[in-house]
């Protein structure tokens, strides 16, 4: 296997606020994360984590409301924030392009689905209307849709949701870009067209060396798609690694709960643990650690200064002052560390 | 109410050749073009302190499948026989003692829950429907608010004060006001975060122990079917392909159609490495679907037989149904 060293995209120290009539609340707070030539990289977490506002900010597109504080986000040695309006749109859609959650919301229904393709290509390109046909009808098969030429003139609405799904792939991969951002692109699916847009995903980027950062909240299509993982937590990052390193030995308690939590047929008989409480408001995060009010293993120190990310090897790091103790083991009571009953009625 | 140890073991729920179909009209005069066979003869049943799985995706029926159970739809045909008792045909007023019996949990409880109302007056209504008095409700509210985990204090907030999960406990405590035996959970985690998805499915199981419940669970998410259920449906455009208890059917699918939908759940186990080639094509539409098999337009071990002749549940292991003639 190649190795994959160059870094396309690097994020150092991101902060981002939006103005509520409450006052400032801070979305993201200090996110650095790099993705490399040809990877893909999973940012997981809940809603209002602050995963997707990261990803919007590189590309310009942050609602109103929001503010970049503070921080860079440069592909490939080129500064992405504070670029204006005109120089945006040389990256988008040519160097970075974005796959969303619902392809019948980002897809225009007056206009036919070929021409929608061929816009980017139209914008970025010099090329005659028989060269961007050609091309998006080879884009329309490299995705997987059956006969290209015809469905070139069907409207959005007479795709299934699968399909749809395909030719939003399809737009975005039309001028090669080097990073492709998917925003839980599979979320609305059903589980056999998941399963198929994984696949190609996949295949997709193996052909292209192209990089991908996976937005999602769901860590069975991480484990699946992934090399490497992002956990965020209230606009933190507070785990990374390779993604088997990080599911067989997860040092954060935030990504030991939630991979705790998941059901499955083989837990079936035992409780599952759960994380108690709820995700803080972005208005009103705790100070300190923010997971320490629903953490099992907080200690006094916790609640005091945000901790550092701890190195663990091999890429592997943590944001908790107790990320060299391995997870305590249910099953294992000996493991178990005094505290560690992780069992907390909600 | 006393129960004998043969209603114990009897089913609470049992749904015989269950189809609700809709006419397609063609818009001038109405005349009827085709018909969609959301639910085209199922059986099930459901017994005390047992859960059915019903699996599926999209557009196969399982909601209105449920909706026809709880009398929300009329059915087309068939029967769905409570405690004995033949539901189906009854009139409105015949049917509301009935109704507190079952009871649903819905995917988004604020559909569920008055905005205008607290979570309190929600719960109590409920209480007034079977007929308990002002001075008991009162009490009972703040019992079931705890039964749910929520402290009584709550009842006096309203349904946006709440975060998702709390919403969904609360609408929880709402479908137990009526003390019901039956409850049908539509989807009842899908909308929450991960780290909250479990402490409903804890509270799920918590409630079945203590108070005998019988579920019809309806989700797309294998995982958590697989977690709940004693026993498992899988659906496909309006029939049941696959019946089994959950361990035979988790261990072993039979259909081709349970075996792509297992093999396309993404899990932590299987990891990268255990991504398998998926199944190809779409959910078909269910208006006049093909003679013969359902599934036959994406089966890979698709043959002549399975397109000239409807395909009938058959018995592979006992309990263990099976709608294909590979699997026999």
């Amino acid at each position: 296997m190649e190795l994959k060293t160059e870094t396309l995209l690097s994020v150092a120290d991101l902060h981002i606020t939006f103005k509520t009539l409450a006052g400032p609340a801070k979305a993201v707070e200090g996110v650095s994360l790099g993705v490399r030539r040809g990877e893909t990289v999973a940012l997981v977490g809940e809603s209002g984590c602050g995963k997707s506002v990261t990803a919007l900010s590189f590309l310009g597109l942050l609602p109103r409301a929001a503010v970049v504080e503070q921080g860079s986000a440069r592909l490939g040695g080129v500064e992405l924030l504070g670029l204006d309006e005109e120089e945006l749109r040389k990256i988008r859609g040519r160097r970075i392009s974005m796959v969303f959650q619902e392809p019948l919301t980002s897809l225009n229904p007056v206009f036919k689905v070929g021409d929608q393709i061929g816009e980017a290509i139209r914008v970025h390109e010099a090329v005659d209307e028989d060269e961007i046909r050609r091309r998006v009808v080879t884009l329309l098969r490299d995705v997987g849709i059956p006969n290209p030429e015809e469905r070139l003139d069907d409207y959005p609405h007479q795709l299934s949701g699968g399909q749809r799904q395909r030719v939003m792939i399809a737009m975005a991969l039309s001028c090669n870009p080097e990073l492709m951002i998917a925003d839980e692109p599979t979320t609305a699916l059903d589980v056999t067209v998941q399963a198929q847009i994984l696949a190609l995903m996949r295949s997709l980027q193996e052909e292209r060396r192209m990089s991908i950062l996976y937005i999602t909240h769901d860590l069975g299509v991480v484990s699946q798609v992934a090399e490497r993982v992002y956990v965020m937590y209230a606009g933190m990052i507070v785990e990374e690694g390779r993604t088997p390193t990080l599911f067989e030995d997860p040092r954060h308690p935030y990504t030991q709960g939630l991979l705790a939590s998941l059901p499955s047929r083989g837990k079936r008989g035992r409780r599952l643990s759960s994380i108690p409480g709820h995700v803080p408001d972005p208005a009103c995060r705790p100070a300190g650690c923010p997971f320490h009010p629903r953490c099992p293993r907080a200690m006094e120190s916790c609640r005091g200064s945000v901790p550092t990310m701890i190195d663990l090897g091999d890429g592997h790091q943590a944001r908790c002052l107790r990320a060299h103790e391995s997870a305590p083991n249910p099953a294992e009571p000996g493991q178990r560390p005094a505290d560690g009953d992780r069992r907390v009625k909600g | 109410m006393i129960r004998t140890a043969a209603t114990e073991t009897a089913p609470i729920l049992k749904v015989n050749d269950l189809r609700v179909h809709f006419p397609v009209r063609r818009s001038f005069l109405q005349r009827i073009r085709g018909w969609i066979k959301a639910v085209d003869g199922v059986d099930l049943e459901v017994r005390r302190s047992r859960t059915l799985g019903l699996v599926g995706e999209s557009g196969c029926g399982k909601s209105t499948l449920a909706r026809a159970v709880l009398g929300l739809l009329s059915a087309s045909g068939g029967s769905v026989v409570y405690r004995g008792r033949d539901m189906t045909g009854l009139s409105e007023k015949e049917m509301r003692p009935y109704r507190r019996e079952f009871q649903m949990i819905f995917q988004d409880p604020y559909g569920s829950l008055n905005p205008r109302m607290t979570i309190g007056q929600s719960i109590e209504e409920g209480l007034r429907t079977v007929g308990m008095e002002r001075r008991e409700r009162k009490a009972r509210v703040g019992e079931l608010l705890e039964q749910v985990g929520l402290a009584a204090a709550n009842e006096d907030r309203y349904p946006h004060e709440f975060s998702g999960g709390q919403r969904q406990r609360a609408g929880i405590a709402r479908a137990l006001s009526v003390g019901p035996s039956l409850v049908i959970c539509d989807e009842p985690i899908s909308a929450l975060d991960v780290s909250i998805q479990a402490q409903i499915i804890n509270l799920l199981n918590d409630l079945q122990e203590s108070l005998g419940l019988a579920y019809l669970f309806i989700s797309h998410d294998l995982n958590v079917v697989g977690y709940l259920s004693h026993d498992v449906a899988v659906m496909y455009l309006g029939q049941i392909v696959e019946y089994a208890p959950a361990e035979a059917l988790y261990a072993a699918p039979r259909h081709p159609y349970s075996k792509a939908l297992l093999a396309a759940v993404p899990t932590i186990e299987k990891g990268r490495e255990g991504f398998v080639r998926p199944l190809g094509g779409d959910v078909p539409s269910p208006m006049d679907p093909p003679p013969g098999c359902r599934f036959q337009g994406r089966c890979p071990l698709v043959e002549d037989r399975c397109r000239e002749a409807p395909v009938t549940l058959e018995a592979v292991a006992p309990d263990h149904l099976v709608r294909c003639w590979k699997a026999l």
